[in-house]
C-alpha cells in the first residue's frame, strides 16, 4: 500500500512539472517573451513542444498504467524533480532583463575585422543575414545597393536591415565613406579606446541567447564620456575610414546623439 | 518493455539540485544582480532551445519502441559491419535530429538490437550529417564553402572510424541497465510489447514512453545547461585567444570550449565564425565536431545511457580523432 503512496506521489509530480512546462512555453509564446530567449523563427517549435508537453501531461495524469514496474526497484529519490523546478523558479524569481554590456565585452570582439565579430576580413560573418536574401552571391564591396542599403541619403539602420547593413559597412568601408547613418544601440568600450571613442552595438541572436553576438561601429564622439556602457542611443553620423589594430574599418563621425529607451526587443535577428 | 531502458544507476540525488542553487545564490552575491539576470538569460534560452528537440528526440524513441518491431529495425542494418557502420553514418541526410535527440534514439535502437558499433557511428554521425547543420554552417561559412565540406568530411571520418573500432575492441551492448538481456533484467514481470494491443492503447503508451524518458533525458540538459550558461556569462573569450594559432593547443583548446558551452549542433557555425580571425581553421573544425559529438550535457546523457568505462572509452576516442585530425588540417 505504501508503494502505491509512493507512486502516486511521482505521478502527480511528474504531471505537475509537465503542466508547469507547457505553461511556461504557452506563457513565452504568447507574451511575446520568447523573443528574450530565442530567434522568433523558432517559435514555431516552441509551440509545438507546448502542445506536446500538454498531451504528456494528459497522458501522464490520467492513464490507467501507473509506473508502478518501471520506478518500484530502483526509484529515483523524489528530490531529482527539483531539478526541474530549478529553471521554473529562475524565471519568476529573476528580473527578466536582457543581455547586457558586461556580456558584450566578456565576448571579446575584436574591431579589426571591421566590424564587431572577429571574422577574417572579407569573411563577413554577419553576411550570414544576406544569405536569406537573393543578394547572397553578390561579394561584398561592389554593388551597394544589393546590401539593401539605400543609395542616397542617409543610411537608415533598422532592426530589420541591421545585420546586413552592419556587414555590408564593414566589409567595405571605403564604398560608403562620407555617407550619412542613422542607427540605434548601446554602448560597450574596448580597453584599448581613445576616450572619445566608444563601441555601438547591438547582439545578434541566431538560435539562442546563448549564441548572441555584438555587431556594430566603432563610434567618435566629443562627448563620449557621457555615455556609460550599456546605455541605450540613437545617432546620426558620417561614416569615415579609420585604422584599428592595423586594419580598414569604419568609423562614425557622430553628429548627434540622444539618449533612448531599450526596445521592448533589444536583439536584432539575421 | 520499458524495463529495456531504464537504468539501475543511482540518480544523482537531492544535494545537486541545492549545490545548484547555493552556487546561483553566491554569484548572485559575489557578481552582482546584473550578472545574475544575464546568466538567466543564457541559461533558460539555452533550456528553450533545446526542449523541443529533446521532445522530437524522446517522441522519436517511443515511436521506435512501440510501433517498429525488433526485425524491422535489425533487417534495416547491414549484417556486414562496414556497411552498417556506413549507412549509420548517413541516416541524418533522411533523419535530422540534433544531439538533445539523438541519446535515446541511440539507446532505443541498441535495445532493439542494432549492433553497438552501428549505434554509436548513428549517433555521432546523425547531429552533424544532416542538412540542418549543412546549411547552417554553409550561412556561417557563407564564402568559405570548404569548411562546411570539411566539417562533414572530419564528422564522417570521425563518426566512420569510432564505429569500427568499436566494432572490434567493444563487446556487448553497453547500455548501463538492465538491458543485458531482451526479457529484461530488473526481474520484474513484464509482458512483451504485445503485437496485439490496440492502436490507442500503443498511443498512450508511446506518449507515456515519451514523458518518462523526458524526465530521464531533461534532468541532465538542466544540469548541462548550467556550465555552459556560466561559461557564457563569466568567462572572457578574450582569455581564449592568445593560443589561437598554435596548431595543436589552439584544436584542445576549441575542444574543450565546445564541451563547455554545449551550443546546439545547428548554431554553433555561428559562433565558430566568430573566433575564425584568431583562431586556425583546424580548431575552428574541431570545435564544430566535438561540440555535436560530446558536450557537458549529452555526456551526462551518455553516462546516464551507457557504462561510464565505455562512455570514457568513446570520449578518447573521438578526442584523439578529432584533435588529431585539426593538427593535421593545420599544419598542411
Amino acid at each position: 500500500m505504501q508503494q502505491q503512496m509512493a507512486i502516486d506521489w511521482e505521478k502527480i509530480i511528474k504531471s505537475l512539472m509537465l503542466l508547469c512546462f507547457s505553461i511556461l512555453l504557452f506563457y513565452l509564446v504568447i507574451s511575446g517573451q520568447i523573443q528574450m530567449y530565442i530567434n522568433p523563427r523558432f517559435t514555431v517549435l516552441s509551440e509545438l513542444a507546448a502542445v506536446a508537453l500538454l498531451s504528456m501531461f494528459a497522458v501522464q495524469f490520467f492513464n490507467s498504467r501507473n509506473s508502478f514496474h518501471v520506478y518500484d526497484h530502483h526509484a529515483p529519490h523524489k528530490l531529482v524533480y527539483v531539478i526541474f523546478i530549478i529553471p521554473l523558479a529562475l524565471f519568476l524569481l529573476l528580473p527578466n532583463a536582457a543581455l547586457d554590456a558586461s556580456v558584450a565585452s566578456n565576448r571579446g570582439f575584436n574591431f579589426n575585422s571591421g566590424n564587431l565579430t572577429s571574422a577574417p576580413p572579407g569573411s563577413g560573418a554577419l553576411a550570414r543575414a544576406s544569405a536569406k536574401s537573393a543578394d547572397l552571391g553578390e561579394s561584398a564591396g561592389q554593388q551597394t545597393d544589393n546590401t539593401g542599403v539605400s543609395k542616397s541619403g542617409p543610411i537608415q539602420v533598422t532592426a530589420d536591415n541591421f545585420v546586413r547593413v552592419v556587414d555590408a559597412i564593414g566589409q567595405s568601408p571605403e564604398d560608403y565613406a562620407g555617407r550619412e547613418i542613422e542607427m540605434l544601440g548601446f554602448v560597450i568600450r574596448n580597453k584599448d579606446f581613445a576616450p572619445q571613442e566608444f563601441g555601438l552595438i547591438r547582439f545578434i541572436i541566431t538560435c539562442c541567447t546563448a549564441d548572441a553576438s555584438p555587431g556594430g561601429f566603432i563610434l567618435k564622439s566629443k562627448d563620449a564620456v557621457d555615455y556609460k556602457d550599456g546605455t541605450w542611443i540613437n545617432i546620426r553620423g558620417v561614416i569615415e575610414v579609420d585604422d584599428y589594430d592595423q586594419q580598414v574599418v569604419p568609423v562614425i563621425e557622430a553628429t548627434f546623439i540622444e539618449r533612448a529607451a531599450q526596445p521592448s526587443d533589444p536583439y536584432v535577428y539575421p | 518493455m520499458l524495463n529495456t531502458v531504464i537504468p539501475k544507476k543511482k540518480q544523482p540525488s537531492f544535494w545537486l539540485p541545492l549545490f545548484i542553487l547555493l552556487l546561483i545564490a553566491f554569484l548572485a552575491i559575489r557578481f552582482g544582480g546584473s550578472s545574475l539576470a544575464n546568466f538567466k538569460a543564457v541559461f533558460l534560452s539555452i533550456i528553450v532551445e533545446a526542449l523541443p528537440f529533446i521532445i522530437i528526440g524522446v517522441f522519436v524513441s517511443a515511436v521506435l519502441e512501440n510501433f517498429v518491431s525488433e526485425e524491422v529495425i535489425s533487417n534495416f542494418f547491414p549484417s556486414n559491419r562496414y556497411l552498417g557502420i556506413l549507412l549509420a553514418c548517413l541516416l541524418g541526410i533522411i533523419f535530422p535530429i540534433c544531439e538533445c535527440g539523438i541519446i535515446p534514439v541511440a539507446r532505443r535502437l541498441i535495445s532493439k538490437g542494432v549492433p553497438l558499433y552501428s549505434a554509436v557511428a548513428f549517433m555521432l554521425a546523425v547531429p552533424i550529417i544532416n542538412p540542418v547543420v549543412a546549411s547552417s554552417t554553409a550561412v556561417a561559412f557563407f564564402n568559405n564553402h570548404a569548411m562546411v565540406w570539411l566539417r562533414l568530411g572530419l564528422a564522417f571520418l570521425v563518426a566512420y572510424l569510432t564505429g569500427l573500432l568499436v566494432s572490434f575492441f567493444v563487446k556487448g551492448n553497453q547500455l548501463n541497465s538492465s538491458v543485458e538481456t531482451e526479457t529484461g533484467g530488473c526481474g520484474c514481470a513484464h509482458e512483451p510489447v504485445a503485437v496485439s494491443q490496440s492502436i490507442t492503447a500503443k498511443m498512450g503508451n508511446t506518449v507515456l514512453d515519451a514523458s518518462n524518458e523526458f524526465f530521464e533525458m531533461g534532468k541532465y540538459l538542466i544540469i548541462g545547461a548550467f556550465p555552459g550558461a556560466l561559461a557564457q556569462t563569466f568567462i572572457p573569450r578574450q582569455s581564449l585567444l592568445s593560443i589561437g594559432h598554435q596548431p595543436l593547443l589552439s584544436a584542445i583548446v576549441m575542444v574543450v570550449f565546445a564541451f563547455g558551452v554545449s551550443v546546439c549542433s545547428s548554431a554553433d557555425a555561428f559562433i565558430a565564425v566568430s573566433f575564425a580571425s584568431s583562431f586556425s581553421r583546424g580548431a575552428l573544425l574541431a570545435f564544430m565536431v566535438f561540440g555535436p559529438m560530446v558536450d557537458v550535457k549529452n555526456t551526462l546523457m551518455l553516462l546516464n545511457a551507457f557504462k561510464p568505462r565505455f562512455v570514457i572509452l568513446l570520449i578518447l576516442i573521438i578526442f584523439f580523432l578529432v584533435v588529431e585530425s585539426a593538427f593535421w588540417i593545420n599544419v598542411l
